[in-house]
């Protein structure tokens, strides 16, 4: 009932394969290409500003012995843990609600409204944030005003900013993941569960809970890997005080132009997240996703 | 105190925006009885079910299960289990775990659990499945689950929306013995709802018949289809050929009616004394069942003998379908065996008045008890 696995086609049409050319071909040259590259430069040294060819571990040997490295890449996976977490907490019940407690014309409403901010640039959002996170800003003059706290909070240039503004920005994927698992299940087993004496806690922790669980793994890893490599959030509203891996990166690119470097420390982001996709991939298909069920 | 019935609908009626899909029906289930609520499809039929079950709530009228008003109870709070026509089983659970799973709700103990989910398995004729997944069971096992599920926590009212409806014909003749068989093993009240009129005839202990939101007739299934209430019932409930035609005559001796149309002066019914509607000058429909009808190729004596000749004949194997021309009406005819009479060949055929149905032109309002009391 989530996925069905389609019965393959009897005969292989050989003019479908002229329908995948295109984005092969464009993937092949654009990111398999530069992706290999990338690999390769990762060995390479700089000399006297030059990329060079060489065949040296220097620039893995720097990451795991220079402690601000590991720091940071310890850092960004407890920043992108937390802020999925955080993500899931804020996105689950409101799917869950516009799955299962409103009419269907608020629901229509209220997506649009989760929607809506995809269709504001990124690094604007961050600057909009900015503004309201801002130690005169609209957030601090709300709660001054209320008299809930005395001085301004400093909230903006922390990370719990960058994580403020990415979970705003995660919220969209993770609600349309999740919307779409919630809405999938059939709502008679919503009505065999209340039927045979469940009430709404235990129908949502024995029924919607597992049946959702694949939704949640793939939300999960989307926002994972997303929040993982993202560096605009940081850098906009983190600031510098507690860097994560993705501004080291960009300083190895933007200050001391050390492409070899910063080669290798994007392998070590790509092979994270490689390892994290397959963790989360084998998590899915424990949960349900793509076994066929309802076949 | 012994409550005259298990479910008792009142004056139940059913909105949705601006369709009235169930209008103002009243309906008892007595304690032990397989009643079936048949009707075409957008009767209303599931929806008076979903009713009884709590997934829907009535727009007016009183619902009492057991005689405890329910209308404002959820389903976990009503003694009924609802048996559902796509089973509705949990697909990330096992077989054992889907039908322990009323008892977990209920605290059940473990072991208790397991005692009865065998238990249970075995009542159904399924043992052994508990570890398999739903998704490996065929639609029939499925089914049998999806029946266990519901029987293990006792339900005093089993409710039942065409469980049969997606299973092939085979297997669903089958499973139709089955549950009746079960139902009468455990005496336990049935709620059904079908479309399929040969299948509520089977099982039912009651018909309950239901048309454009209301009840047009409630009975036994012989009293259904032998005295049906209204031109509708007569024709959902297997085939029936209707003459109109008006009461010339209504006395001790049966009823006449003129039907000029069909060559003779009067069709005769037996008596009718329960229909005070039958008085002469009403207008009325004549029902004949097709295999009430005999044919012959001499005339013989007695009422109802029409001159006929045969335009159609189609052998099914157990029987012959005729077609016949009677003045300017048509007539069918069931007979056994294969064919007898060529196409043209001029007969007469004859019915038993007591075979004749009177049929109002409109249905008669149903009362909810009166026609059951005499009637068990």
């Amino acid at each position: 009932m989530i996925l069905q696995r389609r019965p393959a086609p009897a005969r292989r049409e050989r003019w479908a394969l002229w329908l995948l050319l295109p984005i092969t071909s464009w993937q092949v040259l654009f990111y398999l290409t530069p992706a290999v590259f990338l690999l390769m430069a990762s060995f390479w040294v700089m000399r006297e500003y030059r990329l060079t060819p060489a065949w040296t571990l220097q620039n893995y040997r720097v990451f795991f012995q220079e402690f601000m490295y590991l720091k940071a890449y310890v850092l960004s996976l407890g920043f992108a843990t937390s802020t999925v977490l955080l993500t899931v907490l804020v996105a689950y019940p409101f799917a869950y609600a516009l799955v299962f407690c409103v009419p269907p014309r608020v629901r229509l409403v209220a997506l649009v409204a989760v929607i809506a901010p995809f269709w504001t640039n990124y690094l604007v959002r961050g600057y909009a944030w900015q503004t309201i996170l801002a130690n005169n800003g609209v957030l601090n003059y709300l709660l001054l005003r209320l008299g809930v706290i005395s001085a301004p909070l400093d909230v903006l240039y922390t990370l719990t900013a960058a994580r403020i503004g990415l979970v705003h920005f995660l919220l969209a994927i993770m609600t349309l993941i999740l919307y779409s698992t919630l809405e999938g299940i059939d709502k008679s087993l919503l009505e065999a569960a209340a039927d045979l004496g469940a009430n709404r806690l235990r129908t949502f922790t024995e029924v919607i809970f597992p049946l959702g669980s694949g939704g949640l793994v793939a939300g999960s890893m989307f926002t994972f890997v997303l929040a993982f490599a993202d560096f605009v959030s940081p850098a906009v509203l983190g600031g510098q005080a507690q860097r994560v891996f993705p501004q080291l990166v960009v300083d190895a690119v933007q200050w001391t132009v050390n492409w070899p470097q910063a080669s290798a420390f994007a392998v070590v982001m790509v092979v994270t997240i490689l390892g994290t996709i397959a963790i989360f991939g084998r998590w899915m298909r424990f949960a349900g996703f793509g076994r066929g069920i309802g076949q | 105190m012994e409550q005259p019935f298990d479910v008792e609908l009142v004056s139940v009626s059913k909105r949705f925006g601006d369709v009235l899909a169930v209008d103002g029906i009243s309906l008892g289930v007595r304690p032990g009885e397989f009643l079936t609520i048949l009707g075409p499809s957008g009767s209303g039929k599931t929806t008076v079910l979903r009713m009884v079950g709590g997934f829907e709530s009535p727009t007016s009228g009183e619902i009492r299960i057991k005689g405890r008003a329910v209308v404002r109870e959820p389903p976990h709070r009503r003694d009924t289990s609802m048996v559902f026509q796509d089973y509705a089983l949990f697909p990330h659970k096992t077989v054992g775990e889907n039908i322990a799973f009323g008892l977990k709700m209920r605290g059940v103990p473990r072991a208790e659990q397991e005692r009865r989910v065998r238990q249970v398995l075995e009542l159904v004729n399924l043992p052994d499945v508990a570890a398999r997944m739903p998704s490996q069971l065929s639609g029939g096992q499925r089914q049998r689950v999806a029946l266990a599920r519901s029987l293990v926590i006792r339900p005093s009212v089993l409710l039942l929306d065409e469980p049969l409806g997606a299973l092939d014909a085979q297997i669903r003749k089958l499973m139709q013995i089955e549950l009746k068989a079960l139902q009468q093993r455990l005496g336990m009240t049935f709620l059904y709802v079908t479309h399929d009129q040969e299948e509520a005839m089977t099982i039912s202990d009651r018909l309950a018949i239901m048309r454009d939101g209301r009840l047009e007739q409630v009975g036994l299934p012989r009293e259904v289809y032998e005295r049906p209430a209204s031109r509708f019932v007569a024709g959902f409930l297997g085939e029936c050929n209707m003459l109109a035609g008006a009461v010339a005559e209504a006395g001790s001796r049966g009823v006449a009616v003129r039907v000029p149309q069909v060559g003779a002066d009067y069709l005769w019914a037996d008596p009718s004394p329960d229909a005070a509607w039958v008085r002469a000058g009403k207008p009325v429909t004549v029902g004949v069942r097709p295999e009430r009808i005999r044919l012959a190729r001499e005339r013989g004596e007695g009422p109802n003998v029409l001159a006929a000749t045969v335009r159609h004949a189609v052998y099914t194997g157990t029987a012959t379908r005729y077609t016949l021309q009677v003045g300017r009406e048509t007539v069918g005819v069931l007979e056994l065996g294969p064919q007898q009479y060529a196409l043209g060949e001029k007969l007469w055929l004859r019915w038993d008045p007591a075979d004749t149905m009177l049929i109002p032109d409109e249905a008669a309002a149903v009362p909810v008890e009166a026609p059951l009391a005499g009637a068990r």
